[in-house]
């Protein structure tokens, strides 16, 4: 009836002002910040590019597309030199910016899913499987996740076999996605299962619990949204780490020569003997878009932290 | 030892400076005015720099605390009295500021005026301090007899260990074992950590003792035990105390005289038997 | 400290290692696509020596218990199977040929970075907001921002490859005419420097951030108001009471930075071929070179758990809470 029906769409709107209230707040404070705003610059900025790369420098350059002479230094033609191929430094960062950026996202996207999912879990259900969930996230924190990544990564590979494409992404990429999700998630499960596990005190919960509310409900509806500042924050640091990750394993030869990934350049560079040839245009344009990526990444990962997570500062 | 100007049989307030001052372990400091009362504080006021502007968190207080008395102040959170009591040392945080009128007398020395350096030899010898909540006051990883024998070792000059002795001694007094001393305050009880703060801050044989909540975080047979324990010492060695709580039952048990703060001001001010009895405010209950 | 503690710590560890020797095994013989697939398909091997490395792994008993048994009482024994790649030499001695260098490496980086990054940061974390705190903290959140191999790639560009002032890679100078020790000495420590710097350089920045936050939040602490009340000199008052306790979670850290940290070491040894652990690793991966990457993953993962042990140690003696 109708006087039923116009609380319901009072509570509707009066939900949605809070929140368009609380973004504006969360906005204003987060533009204080002057570290953060430079990060988030620097992000979009890097973000057009892995966008639609091959707008701004053309497509992707191979061998038979090379367009200039072998290690040339930079020039009017080429801004940034070129590589051992011949091809165009510029066109291949460029390229490699959406590479690196699309697999540090779907990493962080599986070690997000993952960790949070571990974590509340945890966190929530406790006893025993929280004891046993706890156990293994240790010991996927004391290993050197690294190594495993090294190893599982060419495991897979061969049985996977290379050279293939999965969703128009290659296998290789697919593997080191796969295999950085697989490796990272200790942490931030870890943190959110503490953050659950005061969230889980809190009143709500427990009249969530009396009313019946069943656990699955009880952890999407109620504790998921509350944890939900804490995962933002995190997303944000460890795409920065998995950028770190992907670029580290793809300079020790896991990454793929035909969709070169910054790390991936760097080992092109590296196994022509770049630096001893003084090529030095072959190695800075790939290390400073990882520098300001990652240092990006920090910044305003630490400044959503402080935004998002106030903690009472009782002195100073 | 020098002679009081006025006859000391009739004005119990110096008579009792006379006996206290006199028992004193160490000389008052070569700077006091024997004659002067112990503390008379005009005019407080102590500002935080926020980053909207100031705060002023002590607004204008003034009171005097005599040998031997028990002065408690007491109000709500947040009225000001941690604070008030913290500036007398000068005990503040970064952004704290004393204001330029106010004057902290301690035996006629004005420690207000005092520069950093100078001031802190009063710290501990002269003014100590019992804080609230004795886990997070006393260092977690060194044993509770080294925390007592700090100040003795070093502002008192003496070796290890006659400073260790010294700490013994100051826990027996307050009713922990001495062996006790050996252990990190996490081994002890919340009663037995507030005992142990009391032993550290008698340490320099001061001249003024302020507890800061020292009850508060304790349950109310500990908290009683704790109220016996400085009423005794009060008598025992004529401990000068001042006394800050939100609780008034405290305060009616405990002090002589009582200033109720809000909200940065002085409230009311007087003898706890007046106080009580003829409320000139009306002071929210706590 | 208390047996508690220890005995607690101990069982851990150990179980930890046994998890990781069974990982080993699940990872290279129970992946699906069987053993041969993986640990067999090096084209350098003929038929027979196929047969032998098949028999003496026990490649055609049940998986499980044999396989298993024979594995772990094989790797007790400490025999971690035969490389490939260089020509049937046992993983155990490949292995042994590159730690030392590796060690040598590593141990001295992580030595310079753990005094000068926590003396840097506790600096910083106290005086702060002074310039050194300014550029300390931006400098190092550049540096945290650089995988190790960039900065490798810097230094040698810079003062190898540019100024000439150091040689560009190896560990020593080939053919080279240094007979005596002393001249030996220089020689290896010329190659060693700059590969030493990119570690320590990379470390500082982490170690530094980290006392940094450490200290600042140990000073903010109620027992620090005490001591300050106590009349204690500021130098007083770091060293007895907020360095004490500052230093806990920076010990818990570099211990947990352990495990990350191997993964830049790694790099680092590619970019100036210095020959340890790290370029063989990436030799292996090339060449598919399962049973030493088998012998490193277990090399390094063993490594790991026992300075985490060790750190647990040290902080048991460091923090009296912790001694159940």
């Amino acid at each position: 009836m109708t006087s039923e029906a116009r609380p319901e769409a009072a509570v509707r709107n009066e939900r949605l002002r809070l929140r368009l209230r609380s973004i504006r707040t969360f906005g204003q404070r987060f533009a204080a910040r002057p570290d953060g705003v430079i990060g988030v610059v620097v992000l979009i900025f890097f973000s057009i590019l892995a966008i639609a790369p091959s707008f701004f420098v053309g497509d992707l350059q191979t061998v038979t597309s090379a367009s200039g002479l072998p290690l040339d230094p930079p020039s009017l033609g080429h801004l940034l030199g070129t590589d051992e191929l011949g091809r165009d430094i510029l066109n291949l960062t460029v390229h490699g910016t959406r590479i690196s950026m699309v697999i540090g996202l779907l990493a962080t996207v599986i070690t997000i899913v993952l960790g949070a999912l571990v974590g509340i879990l945890a966190g929530y259900v406790g006893g025993r499987t929280d004891t046993l969930l706890m156990r293994v996230t240790d010991f996927f924190l004391v290993l050197p996740t690294f190594v495993l990544a090294l190893i599982l990564a060419p495991i897979i590979l061969d049985l996977v076999g290379s050279g293939s494409e999965v969703f128009g992404i290659r296998v290789t990429l697919i593997v080191i996605v796969v295999v950085i999700g697989i490796t990272s998630w200790a942490s931030t499960a870890r943190i959110i299962r503490s953050q659950t596990l005061s969230v889980k005190e809190r009143a709500f919960v427990g009249r969530a619990r009396v009313i019946g509310s069943g656990g699955g409900h009880i952890m999407w509806r109620h504790i998921l949204p509350n944890v939900m500042n804490l995962i933002v924050a995190n997303t944000v640091l460890v795409f920065g780490g998995a950028i770190l990750t992907e670029t580290t394993l793809s300079f020790i030869g896991l990454g793929d020569p035909f969709a070169p990934s910054w790390g991936e350049i760097l080992n092109a560079a590296e196994s022509a003997g770049a630096m001893g040839l003084g090529a030095w245009w072959y190695v800075v344009p790939p290390s400073v878009c990882i520098v300001l990526v990652v240092l990006a990444f920090t910044l305003v990962g630490s400044a959503l932290d402080d935004v998002l997570n106030p903690r009472l500062r009782v002195r100073r | 030892m020098t002679e009081p100007v006025t006859d000391p049989v009739r004005d119990p307030v110096l008579e009792a400076q006379a006996i206290i001052r006199g028992r004193r372990q160490w000389p008052l400091p070569r700077q006091a005015d024997p004659n002067a009362p112990l503390l008379v504080v005009e005019h407080l006021t102590t500002r935080f720099k926020m980053a909207g502007g100031s705060v002023k968190a002590v607004d204008d207080v003034s009171f005097t605390l005599n040998d031997g008395e028990a002065l408690g102040i007491a109000g709500e959170s947040g009225c000001g009295k941690t604070t008030t009591a913290l500036s007398l040392v000068r005990l503040l945080p970064g952004n704290g500021r004393i204001g330029k009128d106010s004057s902290v007398k301690l035996f006629g020395i004005d420690l207000a005026k005092k520069s950093e350096d100078a001031l802190r030899r009063y710290r501990w010898r002269e003014i100590s301090i019992i804080f609230q909540g004795a886990m997070n006051a006393l260092n977690p990883v060194r044993r509770i007899n080294e925390q007592i024998a700090e100040p003795i070792e070093l502002r008192l000059k003496a070796n290890k260990a006659d400073a260790l002795k010294r700490a013994g001694e100051l826990l027996e007094l307050v009713g922990i074992p001495a062996r006790r001393g050996q252990a990190y305050p996490h081994e002890l009880s919340g009663g037995m950590r507030q005992r142990a703060m009391i032993a550290m801050a008698l340490a320099c044989d001061p001249a003024v003792v302020i507890g800061d909540e020292p009850t508060t975080a304790l349950d109310v047979m500990v908290q009683a035990q704790i109220l016996e324990l400085l009423e005794r010492l009060r008598r025992e060695l004529g401990l000068s105390l001042i006394l800050i709580t939100h609780d008034l039952s405290v305060i009616a048990e405990t002090c002589d005289r009582v200033m109720i703060m809000y909200a940065g001001k002085v409230a009311e001010e007087g003898a706890v038997s007046v106080i009580f009895t003829t409320p000139a405010t009306r002071t929210p209950r706590s | 400290m208390g047996s508690r503690y220890l005995v607690r710590k101990t069982l851990g560890a150990i179980f930890t290692i046994f998890l990781i020797v069974i990982l080993n095994f699940v990872l290279f013989r129970m992946m699906p696509g069987s053993p041969d697939r993986i640990l067999l398909r090096n084209p350098n091997l003929s038929a027979e020596a196929m047969a032998a490395v098949r028999a003496r792994w026990g490649l055609d008993k049940p998986l499980l218990p044999d396989q298993l048994v024979d594995y772990l009482e094989a790797t007790a024994a400490g025999d971690l199977g035969f490389s490939f790649k260089f020509h049937g030499e046992s993983v155990t001695d490949v292995l042994a040929d590159r730690i030392w260098p590796t060690l040598i490496l590593f141990g001295l980086g992580e030595i310079l970075a753990v005094i000068f990054g926590l003396a840097l940061g506790a600096y910083s974390g106290w005086k702060r907001g002074g310039a050194v705190d300014y550029i300390g903290n931006g400098l190092s959140l550049i540096l945290y921002s650089m995988p190790y191999f960039v900065i490798g790639i810097l230094l040698l560009g810079i003062f190898a490859v540019g100024l000439h002032w150091f040689p560009t890679s190896g560990m020593l100078t080939i053919g080279g005419n240094n007979d005596t020790f002393a001249s030996q000495l220089l020689d290896f420590a010329s190659h060693l420097f700059l590969p030493l710097m990119t570690v320590a350089i990379g470390l500082i920045g982490q170690y530094s951030i980290l006392m940094r936050s450490s200290v600042i939040e140990t000073l903010g602490e109620d027992y620090v108001t005490t001591a300050r009340g106590k009349g204690l000199s500021s130098g007083k008052i770091l060293r007895s009471h907020a360095l004490p306790n500052a230093l806990l979670p920076a010990v818990t850290l570099i211990a947990i930075n352990l495990g990350y940290v191997i993964g830049g070491a790694i790099t680092v040894e590619v970019v100036f071929n210095w020959p340890g652990l790290g370029t063989l690793t990436v030799q292996a991966l090339e060449a598919r070179d399962y049973p030493v990457l088998q012998g490193i993953f277990l090399l390094l993962s063993v490594s790991v758990v026992l300075a985490n042990f060790a750190a647990d140690l040290i902080y048991g003696r460091l923090d009296p809470r912790v001694r159940a």
